[in-house]
């Protein structure tokens, strides 16, 4: 028999809120609803695999029947930032789970900053897309357009930039979860959102390693 | 113990990892070895996708890498490997779907791309 917990899937019990009840939210989350917040974010997850995934497929078969085109316009992809890209979104996904340590050891301050860490490499990660993007239609790899390397730019920018977009929202999310740990929000008895927000970044990196080796490497 | 005061399993809260049966002492424990081990494999994926080797041996090798470093992360940063066997499930059965999609449309024969094909 499994000793891992089980999860009382849509369990009753009293339960926090994960809001401002103005008296402050230290009350602590009941296993079960713990355990459903984290089974309706894994199911979320699961979700927006099958989007990216049908975005991948779209890339792999013009990729295979469009040789001459994904070649030429591979050339044109700057490996070297993608790359540092890709440490940056890594260490990233480090120190969130640095930052769900701090606030399990119940330092507030820790949580901050380790959840600023990854909020900045985000939005570095972002920007330096956003430089690869301008160098891309720089050399005709645009968005629209049905001929050429723009038949390629559909197919490439569709799965990164909307990788890109859930690395913005990330960001966004990630501010709102630094201000309430300024705000002493959280403890080692209470930090749900933090580790739902764990799930949703870590999730967001594995889509990247993912991405990063069938599009940019193979 | 009344609800309010429940604590939440926690996941590798010390400093100390395991490996290969030593334990070793690093500023975030496991998580920063998994970092280091995610850091070096991708390191070895670029070198390896500058090697001019057939598509056929460098395709499956990358391919390999690369969900080795999803399998890291889920198991140890998402904490899966600790957590109910139910979430699994709720991860494995798109992901199943997803792959057996994406080999369906990889296998599929050309001739139903024909919009696709290279005019």
């Amino acid at each position: 028999m499994s000793d891992a917990p089980r999860v009382q899937l849509f369990a009753t019990q009293t339960a926090e809120h994960d809001h401002d009840d103005g008296h402050g939210d230290h009350h602590a989350v009941t296993p079960a609803t713990l355990e459903n917040v984290k089974f309706a974010t894994w199911l979320y997850i699961g979700s927006e695999i099958m989007i990216f995934s049908a975005m991948l497929v779209a890339y792999l078969v013009f990729r295979i029947f469009n040789w001459e085109i994904v070649q030429e316009a591979t050339e044109h992809l700057s490996i070297t930032l993608v790359s540092l890209n890709t440490f940056i979104l890594l260490a990233s996904s480090w120190m969130m789970v640095m930052g769900l340590r701090a606030i399990q050891n119940g330092s507030n301050e820790g949580l901050v900053r380790w959840i600023s860490g990854t909020v900045v490499l985000g939005a570095i990660f972002v920007g330096l897309q956003v430089v690869e993007y301008a160098e891309l239609v720089h050399h005709g790899i645009l968005l629209t357009g049905g001929e050429g390397l723009s038949r390629f730019g559909m197919r490439f920018y569709a799965p990164t930039a909307f990788h890109g977009a859930h690395v913005i929202i990330g960001c966004l999310w990630g501010l709102w979860i630094i201000s309430r740990g300024a705000r002493q929000k959280f403890s080692a008895e209470r930090y749900v959102s933090v580790e739902v927000f764990g799930l949703y970044w870590h999730f967001v990196d594995v889509v990247w390693i993912i991405l990063f080796t069938f599009i940019y490497l193979i | 113990m009344s609800h309010d005061t429940h604590t939440h399993e926690k996941h590798a809260v010390s400093d100390t990892a395991n490996l290969f049966g030593r334990t070793i002492t690093v500023p975030g424990g496991m998580y920063s070895v998994v970092l280091g081990v995610l850091a070096v494999i991708t390191i070895i994926e670029v070198l390896l996708s500058e090697v001019p080797l057939p598509n056929v041996i460098k395709f499956p090798v990358l391919a390999a890498l690369s969900i080795g470093k999803a399998v890291l992360v889920v198991m140890f940063y998402m904490h899966l490997k600790d957590d109910s066997r139910i979430f699994i499930w709720a991860i494995g059965v798109p992901l199943a779907m997803a792959a057996l999609i994406v080999l369906f449309l990889l296998g599929m024969d050309p001739i139903l791309y024909a919009g696709q094909l290279n005019p």
